[in-house]
């Protein structure tokens, strides 16, 4: 790290906008091309060795901003600084400070096996001879990928294509990962152990600051100490998972999917004493009722009732503690899965 | 852990760098071993094809009409070195830039472009591997020239012949950091590559001499390092009088700088565009 700083990653003002043009003949007509802020003027302070997690629906804006601090992209305003260096003034400095990992499963060479696409990226992160032998040897072993390291990666499934990305990010021993959506696409068994090894390992083992994306509340929750939400581009709150979950003041939450929804229905179930407040998310073919509640028990007769006064038919239900969906809906008024 | 190198260092293993890249060329390339049949063949095809086109036209390989435009009547070997050095041309100019395209539909391109290695290293690497593939069809075109006709183009001038078309790939690896910074931007620039390929082979003395074109192409040949390079290699070998041979490398020197410089400047100019507009690894 560099001397006489002690913050992993920080950020002031950090902007970045595309632009989608109109085309031709739109341009003739001189209207403007629109403007799109993936990154809206973000300030974030990420300490040394914690696992930060950024959470948000697509298009929130999650990868660009880790684009951003890994100089792929350049920042229309604001500053930032990875392992105390200027993302936009020192990029080589920065490139050495961190392992990235992208949501893609074609991010590696699948015509190579796994040992030689470490060993090509090894060289790329200009590890000496040593080093490099050295470095592959323990990240397959790590990973768990020493029978397979001579299979082509082609022939690998998601997670251990997956496994092999991650240990390309680490094969330059980086103070600082970067991980986006580390698990998209992995069954569950597959992504429990794949946390498993970030938590563990590399983060609590190896000491590494780590910045993972993600639109899966679990995996938020079980991994990471800090959450920031991220929602069109701007940090809309950010704490421990345990404090955003305490931030709203229910105990319970009814979730009712329904094949469909009225304004009176809802406005009666508003008005039972017992329900504090009630979120509405409209999806493909169904309605979903979020309802916020002291005590599930002593309101879900009446709610029942008040579903069959409205003839509304109930596809499924279930009472659960607030999750960190339900504090993000409640911020932003719309859902992870968007 | 950060780790700190020196500028030495880093320049020893960036050069290593360029090492594993080739190998990594040879490795992708040998895993597909339809192309191994596209090496045994295709030098016969090229060759074959200007041979029989010679029998049908003037019954042979040689031609007293050529001569009056070209000062040679070896028209078959005229037009074999034209052919044996514009791979060169093809491959320096669009060798990178394809293969910058082939990481953006491999989806590899983000990975290599995050690293700390300079992406000249992985552009001489990638360089080497295309340039060892030129030279290799390259040399297969002037063997088989040299075992079916009464020729021998595989002696010590092929020495000469290399140190000229080495001068002409540094210019025209200027262009094509050129083209790569289109790639970066535009990313489908197939028909263009083409278009641009035919064009120089049409301007270029590559299968006639400059004197059969009208004054304006030829005028625009001027423009273009391979003319220079094709016009001092035949004079060497013996292919028609073109002047002192010191002319042309002098020429050959000051393209590779201009051509280098400019295709450099546009690069820088082409990826800085590419990060701002988010399009690296857009297909």
């Amino acid at each position: 790290m560099k001397q006489g700083k002690e913050l992993a990653i920080e950020t002031n003002g950090l902007t970045k906008a595309f632009y989608r043009k109109n085309g031709i003949i739109n341009k003739i007509k001189k209207q403007e091309s629109i403007e799109v802020r993936a990154v809206d003027g973000i300030d974030l302070e990420i300490r040394e060795r914690e696992l930060f997690g950024l959470l948000g629906p697509n298009g929130a804006g999650k990868t660009s901003f880790i684009k951003l601090l890994s100089t792929l992209l350049l920042p229309d305003k604001g500053t930032a600084s990875v392992n105390g260096w200027d993302i936009a003034k020192n990029s080589f400095e920065v490139r050495m400070s961190i392992g990235l990992t992208l949501s893609s499963e074609r991010q590696l060479y699948w015509k190579l096996t796994a040992r030689e696409n470490l060993e090509y990226f090894a060289s790329l992160y200009l590890l000496k001879p040593q080093e490099m032998k050295e470095r592959v040897d323990y990240v397959l072993n790590i990973l768990g990928l020493e029978e397979q390291k001579d299979m082509l990666v082609e022939n690998f499934s998601s997670g251990n294509r997956q496994k092999v990305a991650l240990g390309r990010a680490l094969l330059n021993d980086p103070p600082i990962l970067f991980l986006d959506e580390p698990t998209i696409g992995l069954d569950p068994a597959y992504s429990k152990s794949f946390r498993k090894i970030i938590k563990e390992r590399i983060n609590k083992k190896e000491n590494k600051t780590i910045l993972l994306t993600t639109h899966y509340m679990e995996e938020a929750d079980q991994l990471c100490d800090r959450i920031a939400f991220i929602d069109k581009g701007k940090i809309v709150a950010l704490d421990t998972p345990r404090n955003l979950k305490k931030s709203i003041d229910e105990k319970e939450v009814i979730t009712l999917d329904l094949t469909k929804t009225s304004d009176d229905m809802i406005k009666n179930i508003n008005r039972l004493e017992s329900v504090n407040s009630i979120d509405e998310l409209i999806r493909n073919d169904s309605e979903l009722l979020k309802i916020h509640t002291d005590s599930a028990s002593s309101c879900i007769q009446d709610i029942f009732g008040i579903l069959t006064d409205h003839h509304a038919q109930i596809i499924s239900y279930r009472t659960s503690k607030p999750t960190l969906e339900d504090v993000f809906i409640k911020i932003t008024g719309s859902g992870l899965d968007v | 852990m950060y780790r700190m190198m020196s500028n030495w260092s880093r320049i020893s293993l960036e050069l290593r760098t360029i090492r594993y890249t080739l190998k990594k060329e040879i490795k992708l390339w040998q895993r597909y071993p339809s192309r191994m049949l596209f090496l045994v063949v295709m030098p016969f095809l090229t060759i074959l094809t200007l041979y029989f086109q010679g029998m049908g036209l003037v019954g042979g390989t040689e031609s007293t009409y050529f001569e009056e435009f070209a000062g040679t009547q070896d028209y078959l070997v005229f037009i074999i070195l034209g052919s044996a050095v514009f791979i060169f041309v093809s491959t320096a100019i669009w060798g990178v830039g394809n293969s910058i395209r082939r990481e953006q539909m491999m989806g590899t391109l983000e990975s290599i472009w995050v690293v700390p290695t300079s992406k000249l290293t992985i552009f001489v690497g990638v360089a080497l591997f295309d340039g060892l593939f030129s030279s290799y069809v390259a040399f297969m075109q002037l063997l088989i020239t040299s075992l079916i006709l009464p020729v021998n183009l595989i002696d010590l001038r092929i020495f000469v012949v290399i140190g000229i078309a080495f001068l002409l790939i540094f210019s025209l690896y200027g262009l094509g950091f050129f083209f790569t910074g289109l790639v970066l931007i535009y990313k489908e620039v197939e028909d263009f590559t083409n278009m641009i390929n035919s064009a120089i082979r049409l301007i270029t003395p590559v299968s006639y001499p400059l004197s059969v074109l009208p004054a304006p192409l030829a005028f625009i040949a001027l423009f273009i390092p391979l003319t220079y390079a094709l016009q001092a290699i035949r004079d060497y070998m013996g292919l028609g009088d073109y002047g002192p041979i010191y002319q042309y490398i002098g020429l050959l020197l000051l393209f590779d700088l201009i051509f280098i410089i400019f295709g450099s400047l546009f690069f820088r100019y082409a990826e800085k565009s590419a990060k701002r507009r988010g399009v690296i690894a857009t297909h």
